[in-house]
């Protein structure tokens, strides 16, 4: 559990931290469309130059946002060997044996790897210097207009809060429950088929019953306080921007003016 | 049935920035055969210590012997499963252990876990529901149709189905009434002098300690500070200042008097012989 | 000494799946600023009965008055203005992400103004003594700890009865003394009528008045000396009762007469009278 970075807060403090949550939903949105933009390797270094500034800024190590791409390097590997066998168009490279690979083989794979590296390192930037709920804040606010559709906002947000209010409280309990079947005798790793899905079955079962019984309590308790779905409420935490929320903004979205030039010149 | 711990530390998330020493050098033998109670401030280390008995927790440092399997700090364990058959955890809150669709089915899971046959393990399961007061016409209910209570009292059958000859409670009392935290003390009173299972608590109850327990093991910081025999524990006001707990109502009570100029003698632990020694006029003066 | 109705109960009746009452025809009154105990075994209906205080569940038949305004739909959003509830599980009932999050989430809902509701919220996490640990997520807190911030989210919403269910019984010792105290701070100087489901006999023993509950029906109540003095009734329900009246029982058995009173101390006074009158 403890090797997954992708998606985990870490708490510095710094300029990217400080940032207002809706203000790095934006960038990672601008930064995404400009990912996808056909600027070819230029474009992709521009963005790469801007990210470097900004894992710069945030304090965090490369080797933390190296270690969140790691898992996605087999599916990589993987790419790339269907690639060399798919694509035979441009220059021959190497040819050996019955394998010939060809240079757009290569090129084409290189572009997914850095598109993939980037938005790694984009939703890296974002979670990690972004408390979860903040993150929930920032949606709620960017999605106020689509309210007017019909669209629940307030509710989704709500339930996000609480599904990560509640997730290290699950978490616990499954080790709870995991320890007291394992006294059980329960083995998680070895047994035969059979035997490993009513071990699986002895730690869902009881996740379930309890699940249910803290969304029962919960909603009493909520009820009890006043909650009413879909009623009018007060929201207590406020997000603010800052003056260089839009300084951030404007650079960013200078950097996607500058893409569409590269695009449209080319 | 040998209980032993030597020198064990226990330092959880060791090697890293989140590490956390639970235990400091534990010296400790439980007695074969008695009730002994674990009690402590909360985060003392008592559930980090009962956890070691059936190696759900290994030592960091130091060995830990359970009859005729030693687990020393570092080495892998040879024969877990084996252990674990031997010593029977009970958790706090233990009925969210349930699962299966029927009691019977759900207390014969353990038994059958270490290699028995379906019918043996039904067997053993029906007389431990039977032991833990559950009765008969229950037995193919979902453990969903029971209240609370018993609820605990199947997760508890299932523990027992097991056979185990050392039974390890932490907290098994915790949220019930005070009827059922009786029924249940009484139960475990009953199968450590029927059966004679060795049996430890971890505990917050003192009322609880007094009148089933016969020995005490106080944890404070990740260290064991005291063992002893639970009359001379309260007995000795110091004891339990040290251990910085309340003192069950009689203890009180007695303290109350003596400040009164009465004083009755110190193995005076429950109401009945109280009331006798009062009756009597039968005090130190 | 108390004026107005706190709470008034008449003939209500509940049941979960329409064939066996689980709160059979229930009336009693609780008088503003009291400190009622409720008392029975698990699975009595005290439970059942607490979430019908607060609209929680949907009751058969009966009324509920609540600071004699009447339990209803229209009437749900100010009866719980009027009455908070602490229940048992800590974490079960922590909702905001933090201490200073969780307080917020009723003057939310009940849309304070939001310039006020930083004072409110330090105000109370003061009250609370949890003033330090205002940026504290749940998971760095004890049992205790959550409690006191359930209780300063209730008082938060400025009402005046609270209904504790059993607040104390998952909580450790230091955990149990910290929430009773806090309970009689918050009784004695804001003036709160406490309900409080509970089986510390000793909290029955200090409390003004007690409901004894048995089979989803109002066995009695009264003072707590006229409950315990019916030691049969106490002993068929399987209630505990407090030391003092058990020893007084047990000496009555030996011929040996002394004052009822549920204190000890009184109760050690009057043991040495007897034993030093030779």
């Amino acid at each position: 559990m403890n090797n997954v970075t992708l998606g985990k807060y870490l708490p510095l403090n710094s300029f990217v931290h400080r940032l207002d949550p809706r203000t790095k939903i934006c960038v990672m949105f601008v930064l995404l469309v400009g990912i996808f933009l056909p600027c070819g390797f230029i474009g992709y270094g521009i963005i790469g130059l801007f990210l470097l500034i900004s894992v710069f800024l945030s304090k965090l190590s490369v080797g933390y946002i190296w270690k969140s791409f790691k898992p996605t390097l087999i599916t990589l590997a993987f790419l790339l060997v269907i690639n060399i066998f798919v694509i035979k168009t441009g220059d021959v490279l190497i040819s050996f044996w019955k394998i010939t690979i060809y240079k757009d083989a290569l090129i084409q794979t290189l572009y997914i790897v850095v598109r993939l590296l980037l938005m790694i390192v984009i939703t890296t930037l974002l979670t990690a210097t972004t408390k979860p709920l903040d993150l929930t804040l920032g949606i709620e606010d960017l999605l106020i207009p689509f309210e007017k559709l019909g669209f629940r906002t307030h509710d989704l947000a709500m339930m996000i809060s609480l599904a990560l209010r509640f997730i290290p409280t699950l978490l616990e309990e499954a080790q709870r429950i995991l320890k007291a079947q394992a006294s059980r005798g329960v083995d998680m790793e070895n047994g035969s088929f059979k035997e490993k899905i009513t071990a699986i079955l002895s730690l869902i079962v009881p996740l379930f019953v309890s699940c249910f019984q803290k969304a029962d309590d919960l909603a009493d308790a909520m009820e009890a306080r006043g909650y009413i779905v879909g009623a009018k409420r007060v929201r207590y935490k406020q997000l603010k921007f800052a003056w260089y929320d839009f300084a951030v903004l404007f650079v960013s979205n200078g950097l996607l003016a500058l893409l569409i030039y590269i695009w449209l010149s080319k | 049935m040998s209980i032993r711990f030597e020198k064990v530390d226990h330092i959880y998330s060791e090697n890293t920035p989140f590490a956390y020493q639970a235990l400091s050098d534990v010296d400790l033998d439980i007695s074969e055969g008695k009730i002994t109670a674990v009690i402590g401030a909360t985060g003392s280390g008592k559930t980090t210590l009962v956890q070691h008995l059936n190696g759900l927790l290994l030592p960091s440092k130091g060995i830990v012997e359970v009859n005729d399997v030693t687990i020393r700090a570092g080495e892998k364990v040879k024969d877990i499963k084996h252990l674990r058959s031997q010593v029977g955890l009970v958790f706090q809150f233990a009925e969210y252990q349930l699962f299966e669709e029927t009691l019977i089915k759900d207390v014969a899971f353990g038994p059958q876990n270490f290699g028995m046959e379906v019918t043996q393990a039904e067997k053993l399961a029906k007389e431990a529901l039977k032991t833990c007061g559950i009765s008969e016409a229950d037995f193919d209910k979902s453990p969903l149709e029971l209240s609370g209570g018993q609820k605990r009292r199947v997760a508890i059958a299932g523990i027992i189905a097991m056979q185990p000859q050392v039974l390890v409670l932490d907290e098994p009392t915790a949220g019930l009434d005070p009827q059922g935290a009786k029924m249940m003390m009484d139960l475990f009173a009953q199968l450590n002098r029927q059966r004679h299972i060795t049996i430890i608590i971890v505990t917050h109850n003192m009322e609880h300690v007094l009148s089933y327990c016969d020995e005490v093991v106080v944890m404070e910081n990740g260290k064991m500070i005291m063992h002893c025999d639970k009359n001379k524990f309260f007995e000795n006001e110091q004891y339990m200042q040290k251990a910085l707990i309340d003192p069950p109502v009689i203890i009180s009570f007695k303290k109350l008097c003596a400040e009164k100029g009465v004083q009755f003698s110190a193995d005076v632990l429950d109401i009945k012989t109280l009331a006798d020694k009062i009756a009597k006029r039968c005090v130190n003066e | 000494m108390f004026k107005l109705d706190a709470v008034r109960v008449e003939n209500l009746n509940y049941s979960y799946h329409g064939d066996k009452m689980t709160i059979d025809d229930i009336s009693f009154t609780i008088p503003q600023g009291s400190y009622t105990t409720v008392i029975g075994h698990n699975g009595s209906g005290k439970s059942t009965l607490a979430k019908l205080l607060l609209g929680l569940l949907e009751k058969k038949s009966g009324n509920i008055y609540i600071n004699d305004l009447e339990l209803n739909y229209e009437n749900l959003n100010k009866i719980r203005n009027n009455i908070g509830i602490v229940f048992q599980n800590p974490d079960n009932q922590f909702i905001g992400s933090t201490v200073r999050d969780d307080i917020a989430f009723g003057l939310e809902n009940h849309c304070f103004p939001r310039e006020e509701m930083d004072p409110i919220i330090e105000k109370y996490a003061a009250e609370v003594n949890m003033s330090k640990f205002l940026e504290n997520e749940p998971t760095k807190l004890s049992g205790g700890q959550k409690q006191r911030v359930a209780i300063a989210s209730v008082l938060a919403m400025n009402l005046n009865i609270i209904v504790f269910d059993e607040a104390t019984s998952m909580l450790d010792p230091t955990g149990k003394r910290e929430i009773n105290r806090l309970i009689n701070k918050i009784h004695q100087q804001q003036k709160i009528t406490i309900i409080s489901i509970t089986h510390d006999i000793e909290e029955v023993a200090q409390s003004d008045n007690v409901l004894v509950i048995d089979n989803g029906k109002l066995a009695m109540s009264g003072k707590p000396e006229q409950i315990f003095k019916n030691e049969k009734m106490m002993v068929r329900m399987k209630l505990d009762i407090p030391f003092a009246y058990k020893l007084r029982n047990e000496l009555a058995k030996r011929g040996v007469k002394v004052a009822d009173t549920l204190d000890l101390e009184r109760m050690a006074e009057e043991v040495c009278q007897y034993v030093l009158k030779k």
